[in-house]
């Protein structure tokens, strides 16, 4: 896969993670809005969702989600948008950056869901799989950044 | 490859020495000797060609070869391609490992404080400084808040109770946050009709849905009202085995029982057996929280009380709004007494708007 293959799926995991971040964010201002997801021993959303640990400053960790995925899509789409030329080394940089922060707060949320909270919410838990993808994907591209997209696929 | 002789061994040897070197693909992609237009080229113009990535199964183009290297030298007043970083998949290794250790201390964490979560929690009386400010609610403060976002009850019978107190039955559990949203209501509008004594401090299940919602408990309570005959049946506590289940606190009377089978169930509600299942002059019913117990979250009993008078906040105005819903019930089935609690305008409007078809 080329560095355009990367970028392309960099931009879908990103779409994906502002839309899935929207809805757990408009869950917990909405209470009318379904949860679909179970509640059972090992996974159960409300529970989590409903925790001290789903707010940081009086903000849902949703809402942050969703800033930190429009920042990642946006490195993506311009990522994506340098076709056939050497990525600038700042832009590179900042999303290796960017990613490294989302890893850093997906162990910290995986702490509390385990550790804290003693449950697992499905939806968090894909959001922090695409947030681990994103990161595994800068990595895997990121020796393709650096010279001229000629194996763009 | 027909009869190779001296020279056609040399340059299998030169092509091995290639290999071993990393110059030449060790697969089939290189093919020796190279074709006649890029025989007479010497190896350095192959290596450049090579690297510029113009390298085709071993025979080269002329202009392929130009191509590539003008696109392997900087352009006049271009910047220079920044040179090929190091791998970083050694942090795809250390994230992998900073997972693992993550899953591993918060289970283990997780395992820790379940097992303190099964010790009983103190029973703290409530001072009479929040008890004060439970029943001493101003009667503009009542006004103000009215009715907005209240939950309306439903009726389950039409028929007019014949108890000469109103009955209010309550049955709850310690570990449910529900519940200890609903008591807050309940306490509040109670405390228009009479006194309560033996109230403590008690919380929600720290491992359930809105963990640790600071409430009261009616159990070992009391309350003394010439209007309103209280039961609070409190089912359960918070305190959980290790299987999982919670002690039981109260047993119902036979009639009570009777009654949240009946009422606590479709059509009245969604759900059957939701707590808490408040009853009020056995036709006035609210099964589940009449607000969220996200509006307590991280509250202390004492921060929330503080707010009642002046109903300063959400969780506040919530609480009162409920309890004045709570108060129409009451006066609807009690004969409107006393005069002061039900004789005012937003009780006397409230009471119009309580539900009069059974579903």
């Amino acid at each position: 896969m080329g560095r355009r293959g990367y970028d392309r799926w960099r931009v879908t995991l990103a779409g994906a993670g502002v839309l899935i971040s929207g809805y757990l964010t408009l869950l917990h201002f909405d209470r009318h809005i379904p949860l679909v997801c179970s509640a059972g021993a090992l996974v159960n959303c409300e529970q989590v969702l409903s925790s001290p640990s789903s707010m940081v400053l009086g903000v849902p960790v949703a809402a942050y989600g969703i800033a930190w995925f429009v920042v990642a899509f946006v490195l993506a789409w311009a990522s994506l948008r340098v076709q056939g030329a050497v990525e600038p080394p700042r832009l590179r940089t900042a999303a290796l950056w960017w990613t490294g922060v989302g890893v850093v707060s997906v162990l910290w949320l995986v702490y509390q869901e385990l550790g804290v909270v003693g449950k697992l919410c499905a939806w968090c838990t894909a959001i922090h799989g695409i947030v681990l993808a994103l990161f595994v994907l800068q990595v895997l591209s990121d020796g393709l950044r650096t010279g001229r997209d000629v194996a763009s696929g | 490859m027909v009869g190779m002789g001296r020279h056609g061994r040399a340059r299998v040897g030169h092509r091995i020495l290639l290999q071993a070197l990393g110059f030449l693909p060790a697969g089939r992609a290189a093919v020796w000797p190279p074709t006649p237009i890029a025989r007479s080229r010497s190896l350095t113009t192959f290596l450049m060609a090579r690297r510029a990535g113009a390298e085709h199964r071993g025979s080269f183009q002329t202009t392929e070869i130009v191509v590539a290297r003008n696109a392997s030298r900087p352009k006049r007043g271009a910047a220079p391609p920044p040179k090929r970083g190091k791998s970083l998949n050694w942090l795809l290794v250390v994230v992998t490992l900073a997972l693992v250790v993550t899953v591993v201390i918060a289970v283990k964490r997780n395992r820790a404080q379940t097992g303190a979560s099964t010790a009983a929690l103190p029973q703290t009386p409530v001072p009479p400084a929040v008890m004060a400010q439970l029943a001493g609610v101003p009667a503009a403060t009542w006004e103000q808040v009215g009715l907005t976002g209240a939950t309306p009850p439903v009726l389950v019978s039409d028929t007019a109770s014949r108890t000469p107190k109103a009955v209010v039955l309550y049955m709850g559990a310690g570990f449910c946050p529900y519940c200890a949203a609903a008591r807050w209501s309940l306490i509040t509008a109670l405390a228009r009709f009479g006194t309560f004594s033996g109230l403590t401090y008690d919380w929600s299940s720290m491992s359930d849905v809105y963990p640790g919602t600071s409430t009261f408990s009616f159990h070992g309570s009391t309350y003394t009202s010439q209007y309103v005959d209280f039961q609070g049946v409190e089912l359960q506590g918070n305190v959980r085995f290790s299987n999982g289940e919670y002690a039981p606190l109260e047993h119902p009377t036979a009639e009570q029982e009777r009654l949240i089978t009946e009422y606590d169930a479709p059509p009245y509600t969604r759900d059957t057996g939701g707590l808490p299942f408040l009853l009020v002059g056995g036709r006035y019913m609210w099964a589940g929280s009449p607000f969220s117990p996200q509006l307590l979250a991280q509250r202390s009993q004492e921060s929330v009380a503080s707010t009642l008078a002046s109903a300063s906040d959400d969780a506040a105005r919530a609480i009162l709004a409920n309890a004045n819903e709570l108060t129409a019930m009451i006066c609807a089935v009690d004969g409107n007494q006393p005069a002061s609690v039900c004789n005012t305008p937003l009780i006397e409007q409230a009471i119009k708007a309580l539900p009069t078809k059974v579903p």
